[in-house]
């Protein structure tokens, strides 16, 4: 099992239809599919420190970066001749 | 000291020829992309014209399209953490740019770049970093809103 702690700043999303709203105190926590359990450490004014245990196994990273691997895989795919062509022209003054 | 030059294969410039001096050391890669070491910037739009091509050294598939963000946002502000500064081994005088990666669509118009994460390279040690900002800046931001009819 690890442990590790994050700081996330707080922000309500908007238009999310699937998602599970719970209310918890701080030192009270929940528990996900029986093996990883996210505990709320501390609550200030804008920012919420969690605390998650849960197997190895389970990668855990701050959405922010998830997203950022998401752009660069899509970033890095090949650009098709009319696209690059145009990229090359239309930025030379 | 001579400049030592050296071949490489690029995604979209068949192969080139660059000096080592050119050659930039990610310690830690980039997100994804987390085994990939050396990189060289290409400008073939002409010296300091973006977009620029950020080029793997070491494998030719991996290439970025990456623009100056503060060509993007006149008040860009990225504020680095003290361990964001370790990972591209910077001390005081150091002198640092930005690049922020873009992701092309086949309308170029909806080009969007990732202002949250941006590749800081430190010009003094030839090191960089993508890092991740505490500001609340757009993952996906279309370069091109600000200039309306265009």
């Amino acid at each position: 099992m690890k442990a590790m702690i994050l700081n996330f700043p707080f922000f309500a999303r908007k238009g999310l239809t699937d998602m599970l709203v719970i209310t918890r105190k701080v030192g009270e926590g929940i528990v996900v599919d029986s093996r990883t359990k996210v505990t709320v450490l501390e609550a200030g004014k804008d920012k919420v420190k969690i605390g998650i245990e849960a197997p190895q196994d389970i990668r855990i990273v701050r959405e922010e970066l998830f997203d950022t691997e998401k752009q660069n895989r899509e970033a890095s795919n090949a650009l098709p001749k009319d696209i690059m062509d145009k990229l090359l022209s239309e930025n030379k003054e | 000291m001579d400049t030592i030059k050296t071949k490489i294969k690029t995604r979209d410039f068949g192969e080139i020829e660059i000096s080592e001096k050119d050659m930039i050391l990610f310690p830690s890669g980039l997100f994804a992309f987390d085994d990939l070491r050396n990189f060289v910037i290409i400008s073939p739009l002409g010296e300091g014209i973006y977009p620029m091509w950020l080029q793997s050294a070491e494998d030719e598939k991996p290439c970025f399209i990456v623009y100056n963000p503060f060509e993007i946002i006149k008040d860009y502000s990225p504020r680095l953490s003290a361990a964001d500064k370790k990972s591209i081994d910077f001390s005081d005088g150091d002198e640092l740019f930005y690049l922020v990666i873009a992701v092309v669509p086949t309308d170029v118009k909806r080009t969007t770049v990732n202002l949250k994460s941006p590749i800081v390279i430190n010009r003094t040690k030839s090191t960089a970093a993508q890092i991740i900002l505490d500001e609340s800046y757009d993952i996906k931001f279309p370069i091109f809103r600000e200039k309306g009819a265009d």
